[in-house]
């Protein structure tokens, strides 16, 4: 691979996928974080460019998700997701379509899941990933990642159906909860 | 859930607008201008990489010769070097001394105990910013104090407050003048923000700790072997399973238990004998860590998925307290992020009202 392929090569791969890796270091790390962990797993993809397989977007997250765990101590991470978070619920809740109330109790909800489940959750819904693929970025095999992911389900559906009763008789018991447990 | 739209469903259509990249575009050149390896042999250019960062830990008077070569390759981003100790402490020569003589130090001190233990870090994350062309370093500040309860009636309380980014170093100084002194890149800004309460959800006090990056209990830790040797391979046992090599994950752990974790004193004196007996451990001389304070540096270098990373850590000798880690990248000889421990001691007193 000379440089002109390499550059075309690597232009080409950004092109297809900075937006699905932005996207998966926002839900991970939140905005404030997002743009340098998108540049550093860009910098790794380039200088490894041969090591990219043909489905390269379980990889990128997979480097996306080591990058997030060497350049940032957990709780700086946290902090920034948290305030991330608090901003999806903000979002939903000016939003005046139909469904708003679920939207707000569902993303409340899933701010007050464990990390790993949270993962989970989102690598399949929000990033578009097979349950092969998401295996493949959180490192487990494909039978572990369902169970896994089955769990998370259950608790996301408990965690909606005690969001649903704070919702109705605080509007703003989300946010507060979150900052002062 | 019979009465309930599918939640995975709801999830996806719930979907915030924020994970969409905005208008400011990334340009893929920005990555295309860094150097590749060698596609035909990678491997022997890491070495001859590795080596060149190993041996300049080894005479300390080399490493700013050393350092001096990987400066080459981006000179505007480099930091100053910084500079020597007023008073230094009797220079060991080696870093398997130096941590020996931190271990007997520490190991001397009483054994603490109160209602929390607090932590009070200051951590600093590096960004490029600035125009193409005219690109400079700022190091973006926050400053983490938390209040670790030991008593499960009490909870544990995380306060953040911003103190605002600045230029690196002295070439970063001079690039943002010449950028017109900006006091704003994008969400990063100069300003200072206010001490806010910022207790992650789903903090379990009795599992509030981490080390090697697994939850652990303050039980846990001080159950710790005080023998080096026992250390050793309960740390490794604690990271069973895991993807790092043995030496990695050793230099994490210990590291992390003479920074800012409630050990006793001869747990911590044992962790850095534990540091003493690893191989690739180098000593870098003396530094002025983050906070401004005079220490002993120590590295480790290895490759992770962001290239080549060396991992530092700085000693007082004269105390036997490790002040402050930092995260460089080997490749470029750029400071990437760092943790300096300002305060890590047990209190009875009451968390300030948030």
């Amino acid at each position: 691979m000379d440089a002109a392929e390499a550059g075309a090569r690597f232009t080409e791969l950004y092109e297809r996928h900075h937006a699905a890796v932005y996207g998966y270091a926002v839900s991970r790390a939140g905005r404030q974080l997002a743009d340098d962990i998108v540049g550093d797993t860009f910098l790794v993809a380039w200088r490894r460019l041969a090591e990219v397989p043909a489905t390269p977007l379980p990889w990128l997250l997979g480097v996306a998700r080591n990058v997030i765990r060497e350049r940032y101590r957990e709780e700086v991470r946290q902090a920034s997701l948290a305030a991330e978070m608090r901003a999806w619920v903000d979002e939903a809740g000016g939003d005046v379509a139909d469904g708003v109330a679920e939207r707000s109790a569902v993303l409340g909800a899933l701010a007050r899941l464990g990390d790993a489940d949270r993962e989970l959750l989102t690598l399949v819904a929000w990033h578009g990933l097979s349950h092969r693929a998401a295996a493949r970025v959180v490192g487990c095999s494909v039978a572990t990642f369902a169970v896994r992911l089955h769990r998370a389900r259950r608790r996301l559906e408990q965690a909606v159906s005690t969001a649903d009763e704070v919702v109705r008789r605080v509007p703003s018991a989300l946010s507060v909860k979150e900052f002062s447990r | 859930m019979s009465r309930r739209r599918d939640v995975l469903q709801v999830l996806s259509e719930s979907r915030p607008a924020r994970l969409d990249p905005g208008d400011g575009r990334f340009d893929p050149a920005a990555v295309t201008a860094y150097p590749r390896p060698e596609p035909d042999r990678p491997a022997a250019r890491r070495v001859a990489r590795c080596r060149l960062v190993l041996a300049a830990g080894l005479v300390p008077a080399l490493a700013a010769g050393a350092l001096a070569v990987v400066v080459a390759v981006r000179p505007d981003t480099f930091p100053t070097p910084r500079p020597r100790a007023a008073a230094p402490s009797p220079a060991p020569a080696t870093a398997r001394q130096l941590l020996l003589t931190a271990a007997e130090t520490v190991g001397g001190t009483e054994v603490g105990t109160g209602r929390y233990w607090k932590t009070v870090v200051e951590h600093g994350d590096v960004r490029q910013v600035g125009p193409s062309g005219g690109r400079y370093d700022v190091v973006q500040r926050m400053r983490v104090d938390t209040w670790y309860a030991t008593d499960p009636a009490d909870r544990t309380w995380v306060f953040v407050q911003s103190l605002g980014a600045r230029p690196l170093a002295a070439a970063d100084e001079a690039g943002w003048r010449r950028a017109g002194s900006p006091t704003r890149w994008g969400e990063v800004s100069t300003s200072s923000g206010e001490r806010r309460l910022r207790t992650p959800e789903g903090l379990d006090p009795a599992r509030n700790y981490l080390l090697g990056g697994r939850p652990v209990t303050l039980a846990e830790l001080s159950g710790l072997p005080t023998d080096p040797a026992a250390l050793r391979a309960a740390l490794l046992k604690r990271q069973a399973g895991g993807s790092e090599s043995d030496t990695w994950s050793l230099f994490w752990s210990a590291t992390q238990l003479v920074l800012d974790l409630p050990t006793t004193p001869q747990v911590r004196a044992a962790a850095y004998r534990v540091l003493a007996g690893l191989d690739g451990v180098t000593e870098l001389g003396p530094v002025t860590d983050p906070h401004g304070r005079s220490g002993m540096a120590l590295g480790y270098t290895r490759r992770g998925d962001g290239g080549l990373a060396q991992l530092r850590l700085v000693v007082d000798p004269g105390t036997g307290l490790a002040l402050a880690q930092e995260s460089w990248d080997a490749g470029t000889g750029r400071l990437l992020s760092y943790q300096a421990v300002v305060d890590a001691t047990w209190t009875d007193a009451a968390p300030p009202k948030a």
